[in-house]
């Protein structure tokens, strides 16, 4: 589940837990404040995590390889949760606006690890689609397969005087491709689409001479190569989405850190 | 299409990118866009196909290649594009919308903190400074003050909070505004210890944080945090924990002089007393149901009364005798006039005999204030005075006297102006007094040539203030009065016999009675208590599992000065082994604070009360 590339990223990350956590028990042995310590490395850590939100408007920097930053983020992510518990030393603290850093925080945490999961499963589903699409002009994808089929549509009432294949696209066909379909089948890895155009979608074939048959099954095949398009957008849809919930959560944890950082500054220490 | 090999050909591909801010709102209808796409602001560009350009005297179409190319219509005269079309209403890119939920997030907490800046972290309020309740211990007193008990910024301005967090904090002095210690608050264990390498600076914060909810326990502190400190280092109290020392538990001279050995073995054992001895031993004098750090001892009716209740009498205290003039110092009409005629001074014709041939009791010099009892010529005047000042104010020449030296109207208690006025008279007249009747009881009495008082019980105040005005010393007080008041076999130092004589410190000459019962140990970080072990040990095993009697002891001699630290006590030192029996790995608890107490002399300073009663008016 874990990319190799990230596997550095751990063995250090366990490395720095185990230093910090050496290093405060040890002061706390020397009747010192451990908080401290795990305090502002956890902070530290937080906007480096932070840090790889704005890396992309920093594309001017070198600062490495995406996929390395990524495994990066993820090693440190999973770091600032050790050292959050380090830190707090239970896992739900007793303040008020500790409690609410602490809920922001496990969102984080939540959000961040299921945005990897998201990040390690999907990919791969939609390499086994064969096709590449841009998250962006996939609206404009479908909208050229939907011009496509009415064009072949119009065109086979055109030819053969018959509405039968039209009658079929407005009642049927028109609500499959007129956005994306069958979303959640996609995420799962289902076919309920395939399903769907196979039988309600393809019904009308029986009833069509050879010529528009010809044409139908030019719209199907359109309609197959649609179901790759939907598969797309369900899945890029979530991998990008996941992110309006944890990048705002993360500035969230990171300003009420900042609150806390102050409070505990100016009234404990 | 996406089925077209060369859909990214520059002719043919639009210009789009994850980070523009906003996309075509034709997208959202699931259509495509339009070959010019929104402005950055957000407005529609795509109300006309193109911009037409004004090249030599005429407008020319610049639409793109992608969207078909130049037009055959071309621009209008005006140099407008000729297709037009309705606005859209172009919609946030993906990274607009995480941007905007950003910045509500952001804006949310910074209101949250505002909003609930003005609860102030006071108990029962929402507040965005709330760290969490306090421990059962303290929750009430900072009712009236809020934060600001403990914490000296909060309620300041930001200059207060940027100071604040520069400078390091001040919580112990907060601390110490209700906690007190028998030394320095912030040194370890508040002991000034003698060590080479400078003693460390303590703060309360470090064992004891607050703010962990209602039932923590904000006392709790580990073995390894006390070895931090201790140059002894060991890993835990069975293995290897230091052996106590050779004269643990009892350091000092008990407070009561009572031998264990020759009572259990000699006085208990005697057949003449074979009725009186106890036959619980340990718990016929020791209150086990009251058992703590000791098991006292019950009171003296209890426990020693029954061999020792007629000790009292036989202790009488001396405080005045008529000494032996070689003149008559008194005047015959005054003293007439004061007490009336006698048949000895009507026949004042015969030369003066002394009726007494006796010398001043020291006690009577502290009356007088003279050194010498045996000068006459010294002492005749004083004394003269000092009796027909009785016979005239009763006892208050007494008191006057005796005011120096502490409470005089304790050391005289009952004495009555009728009894000190007849002795007087009778003195005067140079006759022995004649008591009307035999003193039975105790109390103050005169017999012929003296005043006496003989103590009436145990814990006599009278006799005990004797005793304390003689151990206290001080000037007047000689060796003399000291030796008679303090003489363990007679007058009331016999209470000395019992209760034990302490030198305060080897510099001084004031002594101290030790009247009270219980541990005079100062072992200040001891923590044990005697009453979980007698309940596990149950009534069949006896103290005497711990507590061996030391049968060579010289107890009674640690007796026979004043020094309470050179003793040897009656029992054997209790060692390591009989504690790890039971307090091992596997069985009872064994952590440091079981047995010792981190601070000294801990107590408060000023008394708690709860907020409710004080509301209440109570």
């Amino acid at each position: 589940m874990i990319r190799r590339s990230a596997l550095p990223f751990i063995v250090i990350g366990i490395a720095t837990f185990a230093v910090v956590a050496w290093y405060a028990r040890f002061t706390w042995l020397e009747l010192g404040n451990p908080s401290i310590v795990t305090g502002y490395t956890l902070l530290v850590l937080m906007l480096m995590l932070g840090f790889f939100n704005i890396r992309k408007r920093l594309s001017m920097v070198p600062v490495g390889r995406t996929s390395l930053l990524l495994a990066f983020h993820v090693a440190a992510g999973l770091l600032a949760i050790a050292l959050f518990w380090l830190h707090t030393g239970t896992l739900w603290p007793t303040g008020s606006y500790e409690r609410i850093l602490a809920v922001l925080f496990y969102l984080v945490s939540l959000t961040g690890i299921l945005g990897y999961i998201i990040l390690r499963s999907l990919p791969r589903r939609l390499t086994q689609t064969g096709i590449e699409v841009v998250y962006e002009r996939i609206p404009a994808e479908l909208g050229e397969i939907r011009e496509k089929v009415e064009a072949l549509t119009l065109e086979c009432t055109e030819k053969t005087g018959s509405d039968t294949v039209a009658q079929h696209y407005i009642g049927t066909l028109n609500w499959f491709f007129r956005r994306p379909r069958f979303g959640l089948s996609h995420l799962v890895g289902g076919d309920a689409a395939g399903h769907w155009l196979r039988g309600p979608g393809g019904a009308a074939r029986r009833y069509l001479n050879d010529v528009e048959k010809e044409y139908f099954d030019q719209i199907l095949e359109l309609g197959t190569l649609k179901i790759l398009v939907d598969r797309h957008y369900a899945c890029q849809d979530l991998m990008k989405k996941w992110l309006l919930v944890h990048v705002p959560l993360s500035m969230a944890v990171i300003l009420v850190s900042i609150w806390h950082l102050l409070l505990v500054n100016v009234y404990a220490i | 299409m996406i089925t077209d090999s060369d859909r990214f050909k520059q002719d043919k591909s639009p210009y789009e990118r994850p980070n523009f801010p906003y996309r075509c709102g034709r997208i959202g209808l699931w259509s495509k866009p339009c070959g010019r796409g929104p402005s950055s602001e957000g407005s529609c560009g795509g109300v006309s196909e193109c911009r037409p350009f004004f090249d030599n005297g005429r407008w020319a179409c610049r639409r793109s290649a992608r969207s078909g190319g130049p037009c055959e219509e071309g621009p209008r005269p005006d140099g407008s594009c000729c297709h037009q079309h309705p606005p859209c209403k172009p919609m946030p890119s993906l990274r607009g919308y995480r941007a905007r939920l950003t910045f509500l997030a952001v804006g949310l907490v910074i209101a949250m903190i505002g909003a609930f800046w003005f609860g102030g972290g006071d108990a029962g309020a929402i507040s965005s400074m709330d760290p969490g309740a306090l421990s059962g211990g303290h929750q009430n007193f900072t009712a009236e003050e809020g934060c600001a008990t403990c914490h000296k910024p909060h309620g300041g301005d930001a200059g207060g909070w940027l100071q604040a967090s520069w400078l390091p904090g001040s919580l112990s002095s907060a601390c110490e505004s209700c906690h007190a210690f028998g030394g320095p608050a912030t040194t370890p264990h508040n002991e000034q210890f003698k060590t080479a390498g400078g003693q460390k600076t303590t703060e309360c914060t470090m064992c004891h944080t607050e703010h962990k909810g209602m039932d923590a326990k904000i006392t709790n502190i580990s073995d390894s945090q006390c070895s931090a400190c201790h140059e002894k280092q060991f890993k835990s109290f069975s293995q290897d924990h230091p052996s106590f020392s050779k004269d643990f538990p009892s350091r000092r001279r008990t407070a009561i002089a009572f031998d264990h050995t020759s009572h259990f073995s000699k006085h208990f054992e005697d057949q003449r007393y074979a009725e009186r001895a106890p036959k619980e031993r340990c718990i016929a004098c020791h209150n086990v149901g009251k058992a703590a750090r000791n098991v006292p001892v019950r009171p003296f009716e209890q426990s020693c009364a029954r061999c020792h209740e007629d000790l009292f009498a036989k202790r009488e205290l001396v405080l005045f005798a008529l000494p032996e003039f070689e003149e008559n110092p008194f005047d015959a009409v005054a003293v007439g006039e004061a007490c009336g005629p006698t048949p000895e001074a009507a026949d004042s014709t015969e030369e003066y005999e002394s009726v007494s041939t006796e010398t001043l009791p020291p006690t009577a010099l502290l009356l007088l204030g003279i050194e010498d009892g045996e000068d006459a010529e010294a002492y005749s005047e004083p004394v003269r005075d000092l009796i027909m000042g009785a016979i005239e104010n009763g006892h208050e020449p007494l008191i006057e006297a005796l005011d120096k030296y502490g409470d005089a109207k304790t050391l005289l208690s009952g004495l009555s102006p009728e009894l000190i006025r007849g002795v007087g008279c009778a003195w005067a007249s140079n006759i022995e007094y004649e008591a009307p009747a035999d003193a039975v009881s105790g109390g103050w009495f005169a017999d012929e040539l003296s005043l006496r008082y003989r103590p009436t019980r145990h814990s006599d105040p009278v006799a005990k203030a004797w005793t304390n005005l003689a151990a206290a010393g001080g000037e007047g007080v000689t060796d003399d009065v000291r030796d008679t008041l303090l003489s363990r076999s007679e007058g009331p130092g016999g209470c000395t016999k019992c209760h034990s004589v302490s030198q305060n410190d080897s510099e001084s000459k004031e002594l101290r009675v030790e009247w009270s019962l219980g541990a005079q140990s100062k072992q200040r970080h001891l923590n044990y208590s005697h009453a979980p072990h007698l309940n596990l040990l149950g009534p069949g095993a006896t103290c005497e599992t711990c507590h061996k009697v030391n049968e060579k002891a010289d107890y009674a001699a640690a007796f026979k000065h004043w020094n309470p630290l050179d003793f040897e006590s009656n029992f054997k030192s209790i060692e390591n082994g009989t504690c790890t029996a039971c307090h091992a790995k596997g069985q009872v608890r064994q952590e440091c604070t079981l047995c010792h107490e981190y601070h000294n002399g801990n107590k408060f300073k000023r008394r708690m009360t709860s907020a409710h009663a004080k509301d209440s008016g109570s």
